[in-house]
């Protein structure tokens, strides 16, 4: 299924073409049993990198943890593009015992820049909690049904999301990069 | 689980943000059932720097100081994954005496940064002797550290395809009789701590979690292996050159806070035996990948656009990040430290994620204390390990309008230092003469601010004709240095008095030839 998403990151993929994605393992896997999701190909590693739609995320995350995903290493969340979408990024990785160099994959949620909401994944993996909090904080990406999402490292009633591109620091009387 | 109440309504209790000993800014609001904690509530944000934000307008060599100050315990790792990112977006081969260099690095900071663990974490429980003796081990690590990079701490020493100087001359020796020296540290600590009583019924058993609810909650690094699981970076991703040499991880099956404890100090038997086999199979040859210094991109922009007219923060040639993101993490001593590192293709990178052990580590803080006892806090989140510096963002830091604009036309800073002068003295000498003393300053300024009233300002402050005023002027301004000698001779101090002479003497020696070149001129003008 065509998405309309913008990508930013150019990826090793591109060495194969435009047309022709290589899809990874997880990806095929995901394609057999009809979920929709888009492939990003890799990244720089060699980390399969997949993007997924909000709607769609709570219920690929419950399949990926029952697929053995059981750690999720870490959560982060940047914009694309100023002024453009805000994707939320997911690390997942396998802890098994006597396991080297294991399966990881990289997950990217995105939404839209007027409305970001995502479903959390807190109930999935209970390593969610500090972390998307902090991306509410610091973008704005509000995610559903999280226990207690409020602002985590800036005080409560700060007003703006300080990591996005476009944000304007207050009172602050030198040149700022916002974009 | 009923838990019987003791009392009626539980109550709230804030413990924090600010705690002694080293522990950094935490606020805990803790709901106590008598002395049973029903939950906790960290509440963060105290320390917040704005690192991710500001590494977004850095390059990587300017971001180097900054990274050391996120965890200052263990300076070593943090630039050692500043530099890994960037290394692997650009394929740049790091040579192997600078590989061996830098696991003799990290290894030593770990030892250090375990040590500065046990302080503090005895202190909590109530045994205060090791606090000193960690430091004394510490201090002899602070000084390998300055040998070879300069600093005891903030070292600044990790360059992208490399270190930043090679090992001075006979620090390999040093080093190795530093090992021989810890380990029997380690034989003193085991015999304090170890089979303690009182320390066993402190830890052990406090804190448990399971396997499988660790791996949940994204722990890692030693609260990991305490709990079962054998995960360990440096045997996993086989970064650096830790496959060369023959050590095993630690790790422990309990999952109480006393494993934790003895994961950390097995670990740091460990690291030494590491850095005994680093040492003695150290190589030579480069210890920096100087290939990344060269530049084929043309930087010079057109004549006359923007860029070249704009003369502000250029940051010099220097390594671009590609493009790419990449996520690179090593086994910090507190777990897993991790970038993601989006490229930009330009020296700043677009997005520079930090993904903090003790942050994520801290998660797991209300799940552990609960059915704890209040005092069985302090262990859990002393063994929990988390620097609270570690690393934040930040939105509006600190900022005011400069001086110069303040106030209409920007003289309000100027008239509050001079306002200032008149009444900063609260200190009057009883035995100097009180009224001179107030006075003298007051008559240096008001006859300074007074001669601004006889200089003939035209319209637009341009000075109108000289023939009237200026010996007025000169007149006012001259009695200056009588305040002058006032202040110092009501002090009633002999080396302020001196002080006044001195300073009366120069404005007099000012004032003299001045007057006299102003007279001539003003003779002849007259006539």
């Amino acid at each position: 299924m065509r998405n309309i998403y913008l990508r930013k990151m150019t990826n090793k993929k591109e060495k194969c073409g435009r047309d022709k994605k290589m899809q990874g393992r997880l990806s095929v896997w995901l394609v057999k049993h009809g979920l929709v999701h888009r492939s990003l190909g890799f990244d720089y590693q060699g980390i399969e990198t997949l993007q997924i739609k909000p709607e769609d995320w709570h219920s690929i995350a419950v399949i990926l943890y029952v697929y053995s995903y059981n750690y999720l290493r870490s959560q982060c969340a940047y914009d694309v593009a100023p002024g453009g979408l805000l994707a939320s990024v997911y690390h997942l990785t396998r802890i098994e015992y006597g396991v080297d160099q294991p399966e990881e994959v990289c997950i990217k949620v995105i939404a839209p820049r007027s409305n970001p909401r995502i479903p959390s994944v807190f109930w999935v993996w209970k390593s969610m909690d500090f972390q998307e909090r902090e991306s509410y904080d610091m973008l704005g990406i509000s995610y559903e049904n999280h226990p207690r999402l409020k602002r985590i490292l800036m005080p409560e009633s700060w007003i703006g999301w300080p990591l996005r591109k476009d944000y304007i620091a207050p009172n602050f009387y030198e040149i700022q990069d916002a974009h | 689980m009923n838990l019987s109440a003791t009392e009626k309504d539980l109550m709230i209790v804030n413990m924090g943000p600010h705690h002694p000993s080293m522990h950094g800014v935490l606020r805990l609001i803790v709901t106590l059932d008598g002395e049973d904690v029903v939950d906790c509530e960290p509440i963060l944000g105290y320390l917040h720097r704005g690192m991710e934000k500001i590494a977004e307008n850095r390059t990587i060599i300017q971001y180097l100081p900054y990274v050391t100050r996120w965890d200052y315990l263990a300076a070593m790792f943090t630039e050692a994954i500043t530099v890994n990112g960037p290394e692997q977006l650009g394929n740049i081969q790091v040579p192997k005496r600078a590989s061996y260099i830098r696991v003799i690095m990290l290894e030593l900071s770990r030892i250090a940064s375990h040590l500065l663990w046990i302080g503090p974490f005895m202190a909590d429980i109530g045994a205060q002797t090791p606090f000193f003796y960690i430091f004394r081990e510490r201090e002899l690590v602070y000084d390998l550290f300055e040998a070879a990079t300069g600093m005891r701490m903030m070292h600044n020493y990790f360059r992208i395809g490399g270190v930043a100087a090679d090992l001075p001359y006979g620090w390999l020796d040093k080093c190795l009789d530093f090992c021989d020296y810890f380990l029997t540290g380690i034989v003193e600590y085991q015999k304090l701590i170890t089979r303690n009583p009182i320390f066993l019924e402190r830890v052990e058993g406090i804190g448990v979690i399971g396997g499988e609810e660790a791996i949940n909650w994204g722990l890692s690094g030693p609260m990991l292996r305490a709990s079962g699981i054998k995960w360990d970076l440096r045997k996993v991703d086989h970064y650096e050159c830790y496959d060369k040499f023959d050590w095993e991880i630690q790790w422990q099956k309990e999952g109480d806070s006393l494993a934790r404890y003895l994961v950390r100090i097995s670990e740091m038997t460990e690291s030494i035996k590491i850095i005994q086999q680093a040492l003695e199979g150290i190589p030579g040859g480069p210890y920096e990948n100087l290939e990344i210094r060269c530049f084929d991109r043309e930087r010079d922009p057109e004549w006359n656009d923007f860029e070249y007219r704009f003369i502000s923060k250029k940051p010099s040639p220097t390594f671009e990040l590609p493009r790419q993101e990449l996520y690179a993490r090593m086994e910090a001593p507190k777990g897993e430290l991790g970038i993601f590192l989006i490229g930009d293709q330009s020296g700043f990178p677009w997005r520079w994620k930090i993904r903090p052990p003790g942050f994520i580590n801290l998660q797991i803080l209300p799940q552990l204390v609960k059915r704890m006892k209040l005092a069985d806090i302090m262990t859990i989140l002393g063994v929990l390990v988390i620097v609270w510096l570690e690393r934040e963002i930040s939105a509006g830091i600190q900022q005011r309008i400069g001086p110069e604009y303040a106030g209409p036309l920007g003289i309000l800073q100027a008239l509050a230092d001079g306002t200032k002068l008149l009444f900063k003295e609260n200190i009057l000498p009883s035995r100097g003469n009180t009224r001179l003393f107030s006075i003298g300053p007051a008559i240096a300024v008001i006859s300074i601010l007074l001669s601004f009233s006889v200089i003939p300002f035209s319209s637009r402050l341009i000075l109108a004709d000289l023939n009237i005023g200026i010996f007025l002027w000169i007149a006012i301004s001259s009695i200056a240095p009588v305040g002058l000698l006032m202040s110092g001779y009501g002090s009633n101090n002999k080396y302020s008095f001196l002080g006044g002479l001195r300073a009366a003497a120069q404005s007099i020696s000012y004032e003299i030839p001045l007057t006299l070149c102003v007279l001539s001129i003003s003779l002849r003008a007259i006539r």
